[in-house]
């Protein structure tokens, strides 16, 4: 069986990945090749310049980038952090819980 | 020698196990050679066994009798079945594969620990237990194994018992392994008081669904959900995976995955064809919709790298309870999409085993290093360990579903075949595959780029054996992605036929 055949996506071999992320190593490579050279390593020539700001541990962390995503979601995050509370009795209840649910379904259904 | 395979498979382990103590007193090599060895001796069974099982036969081993269906004169079933069909080798392929590689691993990686040979001790005894329960023909006997696997489990996890989170993850594994052991144990009884026997392939065959078939159906499903960590009773997993030690976290994957299997085993192979084949048809298909929302959402949050990859995991499983919930939706009229979200599901097993095991192994590289499990307290670390990074970034990539990577070969397969049973769980899936992506993007970021810490100015790359296991992980991982029509065509296909045939099995085993 072709495991993509029959499939939405027929057209797709995941070789032709391999080949496009080959093309780009390749578009990269040609890039850099462009570039200055008579470029120093390991001198003031190869490192990032920061304009007089150097960045430090207390900068922006990149979880930050998700707060929109977590302010939209408090109310299920405040739910959710309650359920994970680390409590062993609760999750016990949480099984209980589930064990009567399931079998409440099973007999009813 | 072979035709006692299924027996030795699991003796293997056990007697490795007791004898690595007395390993340690010849010397410290001497014992991490035996255990390598005892494992690949594990390993090299499975793939005899394979050969002989996965073409679709069935082989069963009857243990105090001289053959399976031999009772005693007053026909009581006193022997132990154990049974191979292509689902349990398969599982037991990636059982035995993965605790290898921990097992080479951890000699680096423990090599500091004074109670190694207690460490390598409960490893071996937790492969035997993966072991015992995959090729269980019996109830009872898989219920034997599941507290063996608990058992060794929970001595792992407390293996920093000088930390108290360890012990208190360790307790909370257990209060969670006892209540789910129990369960199960009185749908065992349950089911032997009713039927007089605990064969699984005698149970299925003579199974009328009364209302204590279904409470033992219930506790069975709920105990097993439990195990595997699939959402809500997944609150154990951050705890037992975050506090263990890293190696042990990957196996812990796997010993949930068995868990799934024995699920799969008890839905399809015990109850299969019946009434309430739909209820719990849409039970696991909840409960994986659950898991992988609630499991990538709570991941996203996480600063814990070992807390954080435990989530993911939580989610993963959601998308193999999909799978499979599909498929066993369909299987009273199994169309051809029923049979490919089977195959989505079962692959998903093993892409999930390879990269998640990348994943953890390489955030356990990261914390050898370091000394920290904290993302806001790392950083930079590419320049300094770029193996690691590259293991890492194919890890992240696969879980995400991003071609031409394996996991996004089995998110492809349950993707199409679910669309097709319900359009808004495809999109549930393909939506948690972004969050999935976008938590990876957090955490590639922290700790690998931006500026790296001055305290970490002399770190340098892991030993040389660590770094084969994980490059071992990802060459599969790619591979896999790029011809995943091999593992399909020759592991997947075959698993998925031996779960919907059922009565091929109970004609196999009586």
């Amino acid at each position: 069986m072709n495991i993509l055949s029959n499939s939405i996506l027929e057209v797709w071999n995941p070789l032709v990945g391999v080949c496009f992320f080959l093309l780009i190593v390749l578009f990269v490579y040609f890039i850099r090749s462009c570039g200055e050279g008579k470029c120093q390593e390991k001198t003031e020539q190869t490192r990032p310049f920061f304009s007089g700001n150097l960045p430090s541990q207390n900068s922006l962390k990149i979880h930050k980038v998700y707060w929109g995503f977590f302010e939209a979601l408090k109310g299920y995050y405040h739910r959710l952090k309650a359920i994970h509370n680390g409590i062993i009795n609760d999750y016990v209840y949480w099984f209980v819980l589930v064990v009567v649910i399931i079998l409440i379904l099973f007999v009813i259904l | 020698m072979f035709s006692h395979t299924l027996a030795l498979l699991i003796a293997v382990p056990l007697f490795a196990a007791f004898f690595t103590p007395l390993a340690r007193r010849i010397s410290r090599k001497f014992m991490n050679l035996w255990v390598i060895f005892s494992l690949g001796i594990s390993e090299f069974l499975v793939l005899v066994l394979a050969k002989n099982v996965i073409k679709g036969d069935i082989q069963v081993y009857s243990l105090g009798a001289d053959f399976p269906a031999l009772t005693s004169p007053d026909g009581f079933p006193i022997r132990i079945i154990l049974q191979a069909d292509a689902i349990a080798v398969f599982m037991a392929l990636i059982s035995v594969f993965i605790a290898l590689l921990v097992g080479v691993y951890s000699w680096r990686f423990m090599e500091k620990e004074k109670s190694r040979d207690k460490y390598y001790t409960l490893l071996l005894m937790l492969t035997a237990g993966m072991l015992g329960l995959i090729f269980s023909g019996d109830l009872f006997t898989m219920f034997i194994f599941l507290e063996l696997l608990s058992i060794a489990s929970c001595g792992l996890i407390a293996f920093y018992i000088h930390k108290g989170e360890s012990s208190e993850a360790a307790f909370k594994y257990m209060v969670i392994s006892a209540v789910a052991g129990l369960m199960i144990l009185f749908a065992v009884g349950l089911l032997y008081a009713q039927y007089g026997a605990l064969n699984i392939g005698a149970l299925a065959a003579a199974i009328d669904f009364t209302f204590l078939d279904i409470t033992a159906l219930a506790f069975l499903v709920a105990g097993f959900a439990m195990k595997c960590g699939a959402a809500p009773l997944h609150l154990w997993v951050a705890d037992a995976y975050g506090e263990a030690p890293v190696p042990v976290s990957a196996l812990l994957v796997i010993a949930s995955q068995v868990s799934l299997y024995a699920l799969f085993r008890i839905c399809f192979t015990l109850f299969g064809v019946s009434s309430a084949i739909g209820i719990i048809a849409w039970l696991l298909i909840i409960l994986g919709v659950l898991s992988m929302f609630i499991g990538v959402t709570m991941a996203i949050l996480q600063t814990d790298i070992k807390r954080l990859i435990a989530y993911h995991s939580v989610s993963q499983v959601g998308y193999m309870l999909l799978g499979i919930g599909v498929g066993l939706a369909l299987l009273g009229n199994m169309t051809s999409y029923g049979i490919r979200a089977m195959e989505g599901g079962i692959f998903h097993i093993i892409n999930y085993a390879l990269y998640n095991t990348l994943l953890f192994l390489a955030a356990g590289a990261l914390i050898y290093r370091t000394g920290v499990k904290d993302l806001n307290k790392m950083g930079g670390l590419a320049q300094a360990m770029p193996f690691t990074t590259i293991f890492f970034l194919l890890g992240s990539l696969a879980i995400a579903g991003l071609p031409p990577l394996n996991g996004f070969a089995s998110k492809l397969l349950i993707y199409e075949s679910v669309f097709r049973f319900n359009p808004l769980l495809s999109i549930i899936a393909i939506l948690v595959s972004i969050l999935t992506l976008a938590s990876f993007i957090k955490v590639f970021y922290l700790a690998f780029l931006g500026p790296k810490p001055t305290e970490f100015k002399e770190i340098k790359e892991v030993p040389k054996s660590m770094g084969l296991v994980m490059g071992v992980l990802a060459f599969l991982v790619i591979l896999f992605g790029l011809f995943p029509n091999i593992v399909v065509d020759n592991l997947v296909s075959p698993a998925a036929q031996s779960l919907i045939e059922q009565f091929q099995y109970i004609s196999a085993i009586l």
